[in-house]
Formats: structure tokens, C-alpha cells, sequence
């Protein structure tokens, strides 16, 4: 009979040993129960099975019914003063009456999850670097509660739970941790293209500078001998005309006359075509210098101001120079003026406003000239709105718009659709250096004669403040 | 006979100063200026401490030049040379070169690709002398 008593203690213990085999390969704390619950019963006597997870500083927990609920789900609850106890004694496996079983879940008992007819709990606690973080708790119903075998048995059933749970939690955590650094290296990696772009624009900058210095100097040389070539060639005009009086010649048909006339018209011409060279220079270098102007320092003020006054500033200085239709220009507003109290390079911005409005107006103007003045209104249209910590500008004009072949082009320096001599190709490639230095983002996009919309994002950096601020109160 | 206006003109580009004899000829010719080439700030300073440059009145030279600039070369002048009126002329038109070059007291600022009849204008009203247009 000792022996066969023996030989059922040592099949328990077996059965233990296939549970924990079963559930190693298990994917959820659901399923862990689920298992333990349809193997275990065959090797101890329980009533009920609860497991609370607590977290190291959160003063909530998470509570599972695992015997008697339909589904095995998780439960928030509150650590208790129950819990609290549990915390500071010492005993690792702790017996409770089911009144402190019932307080133990004061809020879940609400719930409806405590059975009544439960009369000892033996409640397993699982520490992680000297922290509990999770309590197993069995019940039963017999009125003398477990026996010191059942125990010992429902401590190992409680470690096997545990390190299951606490294997899917930690690869839980893995994985979580695992997508922060994913998405960490994602922004890494964004912000690195955009220092490389930032740097790329800030290089070519820098050449085209000292490449128009370069330039200039030349330029002086041909200028001031253009000037000797032009006094003296109108000298020798005098002395040829006064050569010709004295001999009674005709001047105005000889051949010398026209030699010169000619000389004179190409002076200018060198003369015209000088002045021509030194403007785009003088353009190419004050873009370069409003570039290093930013860095003289950043000032918080309402950006949808800046856009209505620049739009102002932009169609005065455009419209002598555009076709009187342009008067009929329908202007759609429709600016967040709320969130729109950001950080910025005002001198800049506004620079970039300028310039994004002068290329919109152009563009229309453009379609006015060459298009059926009766089927056309100019309507360009203003909107902003702030989403996700960013202020988003969109200035969409009906204009020519960009053909698909030049769009990804636009941002490039030097790149112009404009006629020769009227434009230096730097508008939009400073404009996006520009906003790069605000941290924010430039996209074009547009449909062959009808629309040209360009959308800036720029950081909401009072978003910024807040989230420091907060950091630096808790 | 009037006294003629002695000026210097600095600029490490020597072809300038043949151009520059060519297009104030007039004024040479008829003794209103006399004009003195040198290719340094160093050579420049060298000059006016010589008995010819005795009577420099006006300097007008290059900014960027090896060696001395012509920003080194002003603050020299208007320390040892009160007298002397200095225009500076750049291919750079900074902020920061024109209000420097005002600063240590450069009376003009020309900007290259210069301008002959401005730098006439700028001599007749500094000097008060009408020069052959």
C-alpha cells in the first residue's frame, strides 16, 4: 500500500514535469492557463486559480480569473492594501482566508469574480530583481484548505506558471523594445538623409558663392576695358568724322563708319550682356548670404501673419510687371491662426513666402497671357492647420502648373523655367534649404495647366517646450 | 596751375592699371589727377612713406589681395595717414565687409564690377573738383 501511495506522489510530480513541458511552447498567458488548468486538475485539487501581474512602480495591476470565467481574459484592477501586505511580508507562499482573498480584489469583487464558496487561498508570490511581480493564487474549497503534499505540489505548479508567464512577458517586451529601436532607426535614419540633403544644399551653396566671387573679378576686367573700348572707339569716331570733313568726303555712307557703328553696337552689347552676368551673381549671392542671415538667431511669432503679409508684399512688387487680368485674382484664405505661434527664422521665412507666392503669381500670370482670358479666374488659395506636432502650410495656385518630366527638378539650384536673364534658379532651392533648417519638409505636386500646390510642414516647436517641460516636472 | 590729386590704386590685378591710366587719361593729361599704381597693401604703405607719396591724398583699393587686405591696409592709413581718404572695392558686397570697411573709415564702398563714372563721382564730390566726363 506505501508503495503504491509512493508511486501515485511520483506520477504527480511526473505530470507536473509533462505540464511544463507543454506549456513551453505556449505564445500567451491565455493559453498557459488554458493548459495548466486541463492538466493540472487531474494532479491536485483546486477550486480557483487567480494570477495578478503588478508592475514595479504602476499602481495598477493586471488580473486574470483563470478557473471559472468563461474566457480567461485580463482584468485592470488597483493595488489593494491586500496587495500591499502581500508585498512587504516576507513568506513566500502565504496563506489567506477568503476574506482577505475577497479584499485582495476589492475592485475585480465588483466584477463578480470572487467564488463564495472558497475557504483557503494559498497565494505564491514570484519576485524578478527583488520586485514581486506576480502573485499566483489557488483556492479550495475543502473546509481543512490544502494539504502540506497539495502545497508543496501547488508551489511547483505556481514556479512552472511563472516562468512560462514570465518568459512570454519578457519576449513581449522584446518585441516592444525591439520596435522602439526599429522606429528609433528609422527617424535616425530619416534625419541623417536630411542632414546629408541639408549639408549637400549648404555645399553647393558655398560653391556657387565663391564661384561668383571667382567670377567676379574677370567681370571687372571686361567691364573697365569695355569702358576703354568705348571711349576710345568713340574717339576715333570724332577724329575719322572730323578726317573726312576736312577732305570733303562723305562720312555717314563710308565703309570706316560703318566698321565703327558696328564697334559701338557690340561695345554695348559686351556692355549689356556684362551687366546682365554681374545681376545673376549679385542673385546667387544674396541667396547665399539670406542663408547665412538665418543663423542670426530664431524668434517665436504667428506664421500665418508672415504669409498674408508676405503674399502682400509679393503680388505689390509682382504687379506692374503682370497682365491686368491678374487684378481679377480670387485670394482663398483659410489659415489656423490658433497654433500658428511657432519658432522661426523670420527673415527667411518671409524670404520663402516671397518667393513660393512670386513663382505662384508668375504661373498664373503665365496662363493669363498665353490662355482664354474668359474661361480663366486666378484663384490662389491659403491653408494651414496644425496635425501631429507639425504646422502644415499648403499655397495651391491655378496656374500653368509643372510639367511631370520637370517636378522633381524644381528644388534643384540653377534650375529655371523661367526666359534667360530672368530668373537664377535659386528661388525654391533656397526655399528648401530653408525649411530644412526649420526642420520641417517642402513637397510639390501639380497638374500640367491646372494647379501647382506646395506644402510646408514646419515643427510645431511649442510641442517641443511642452514635452520638455513636462519631462523636466516629473 | 592747379595741384593735381594724387591717388593710389591697390588691386593685385596689375591688368587694371593700364586700364585705369586709359579711362582717367583726361584728368591726367590735363593735371587734375596723378595716378599711382601699386599691386600690395605692403607696397602701397612702402610708397607713402617715400617723398613721392608724400602728397597722396586718396587711396582706393582691393579687399581681397595676398598678403595684407585691403580692411589691414585701411586701419594702417587712417592710423598713420589721417590725410589720406580711403574707398575701398570688392567683388564682395557684404554686410559684413561694408560696415567693417565703415567702421575702421573707409569713406566709400565700391562693389565690382566697378563703376568708373561712380568712382568719378564719388572723387569729384569728395575733393570738390570737376573731372572730364
Amino acid at each position: 500500500m506505501g508503495s503504491f501511495l509512493q508511486q501515485a506522489e511520483i506520477s504527480k510530480y511526473t505530470s507536473l514535469l509533462e505540464i511544463l513541458n507543454s506549456i513551453s511552447t505556449c505564445t500567451s498567458e491565455e493559453e498557459i492557463f488554458r493548459k495548466c488548468l486541463n492538466q493540472a486538475k487531474w494532479v491536485i485539487d483546486f477550486h480557483s486559480l487567480d494570477v495578478v501581474f503588478l508592475e514595479p512602480g504602476s499602481s495598477s495591476v493586471q488580473y486574470f480569473q483563470v478557473m471559472g470565467a468563461k474566457e480567461i481574459r485580463p482584468v485592470k484592477s488597483y493595488r489593494t492594501s491586500m496587495i500591499e501586505f502581500l508585498e512587504e511580508s516576507r513568506e513566500v507562499n502565504q496563506i489567506l482566508s477568503r476574506r482577505d482573498h475577497c479584499r485582495l480584489f476589492e475592485e475585480a469583487a465588483s466584477h463578480g469574480l470572487v467564488k463564495d464558496a472558497i475557504n483557503q487561498v494559498l497565494a505564491t508570490k514570484i519576485f524578478e530583481e527583488k520586485a514581486l511581480t506576480e502573485i499566483i493564487l489557488f483556492g479550495s474549497r475543502d473546509e481543512n484548505g490544502f494539504s502540506k503534499n497539495d502545497r508543496i505540489l501547488l508551489s511547483i505548479l505556481a514556479s512552472i506558471i511563472s516562468g512560462s508567464t514570465s518568459r512570454i512577458r519578457s519576449s513581449r517586451e522584446l518585441i516592444k523594445k525591439n520596435e522602439r529601436l526599429e522606429a528609433l532607426f528609422a527617424e535616425t535614419e530619416e534625419m541623417r538623409e536630411k542632414l546629408l540633403s541639408q549639408e549637400r544644399l549648404a555645399f553647393i551653396g558655398s560653391v556657387s558663392a565663391g564661384i561668383a566671387h571667382e567670377i567676379k573679378n574677370p567681370l571687372n576686367l571686361i567691364a573697365l576695358s569695355r569702358s576703354v573700348m568705348k571711349k576710345d572707339a568713340e574717339k576715333i569716331y570724332q577724329y575719322c568724322k572730323l578726317s573726312y570733313e576736312k577732305e570733303n568726303e562723305e562720312f555717314e555712307n563710308s565703309s570706316i563708319k560703318k566698321k565703327l557703328d558696328r564697334l559701338l553696337v557690340s561695345i554695348s552689347t559686351v556692355e549689356s550682356q556684362g551687366s546682365r552676368a554681374a545681376r545673376i551673381l549679385n542673385s546667387i549671392l544674396t541667396s547665399a548670404y539670406a542663408d547665412r542671415g538665418e543663423n542670426e538667431g530664431t524668434r517665436k511669432m504667428d506664421v500665418s501673419e508672415l504669409i498674408l503679409q508676405n503674399m502682400r508684399i509679393a503680388f505689390q512688387s509682382s504687379k506692374e510687371a503682370m497682365s491686368p487680368h491678374m487684378d481679377n485674382l480670387v485670394l482663398e484664405e483659410n489659415l489656423d491662426k490658433e497654433e500658428a505661434k511657432l519658432t522661426i527664422f523670420p527673415i527667411g521665412l518671409s524670404k520663402v513666402f516671397i518667393s513660393l507666392f512670386e513663382n505662384a503669381l508668375a504661373a498664373m500670370d503665365r496662363k493669363c497671357r498665353n490662355g482664354d482670358l474668359e474661361c480663366y479666374t486666378p484663384h490662389l488659395k491659403l491653408e494651414s492647420f496644425s496635425r501631429d506636432k507639425r504646422y502644415i502650410i499648403t499655397i495651391t495656385d491655378n496656374g500653368e502648373g509643372v510639367s511631370e518630366d520637370c517636378i522633381h527638378r524644381v528644388f534643384d539650384p540653377f534650375y529655371t523655367t523661367k526666359e534667360a536673364g530672368q530668373g537664377t534658379g535659386l528661388g525654391l532651392f533656397v526655399a528648401k534649404n530653408t525649411i530644412l533648417k526649420h526642420g520641417g519638409e517642402i513637397h510639390i505636386d501639380s497638374k500640367l495647366g491646372e494647379y501647382t500646390r506646395l506644402t510646408i510642414s514646419l515643427l510645431n516647436s511649442d510641442e517641443k517646450e511642452k514635452e520638455r517641460s513636462l519631462k523636466d516636472a516629473s | 596751375m592747379q595741384v593735381s590729386l594724387h591717388m593710389v590704386f591697390v588691386d593685385d590685378e596689375t591688368e587694371l592699371f593700364e586700364l585705369m591710366a586709359v579711362l582717367l587719361e583726361d584728368d591726367i593729361e590735363n593735371g587734375t589727377i596723378n595716378l599711382t599704381c601699386s599691386e600690395s597693401a605692403e607696397k602701397c604703405l612702402e610708397y607713402l612713406d617715400t617723398e613721392n607719396g608724400a602728397d597722396v591724398v586718396l587711396i582706393v583699393s582691393d579687399i581681397n589681395m595676398p598678403g595684407m587686405s585691403g580692411l589691414d591696409l585701411l586701419s594702417v592709413v587712417k592710423e598713420q595717414f589721417k590725410q589720406i581718404e580711403v574707398y575701398m572695392c570688392s567683388a564682395y558686397d557684404t554686410e559684413e565687409y561694408t560696415q567693417r570697411a565703415k567702421e575702421l573709415g573707409a569713406s566709400r564702398y565700391l562693389v565690382k564690377p566697378l563703376d568708373i563714372e561712380l568712382l568719378k563721382q564719388y572723387i569729384e564730390e569728395s575733393f570738390k573738383i570737376s573731372l572730364v566726363s
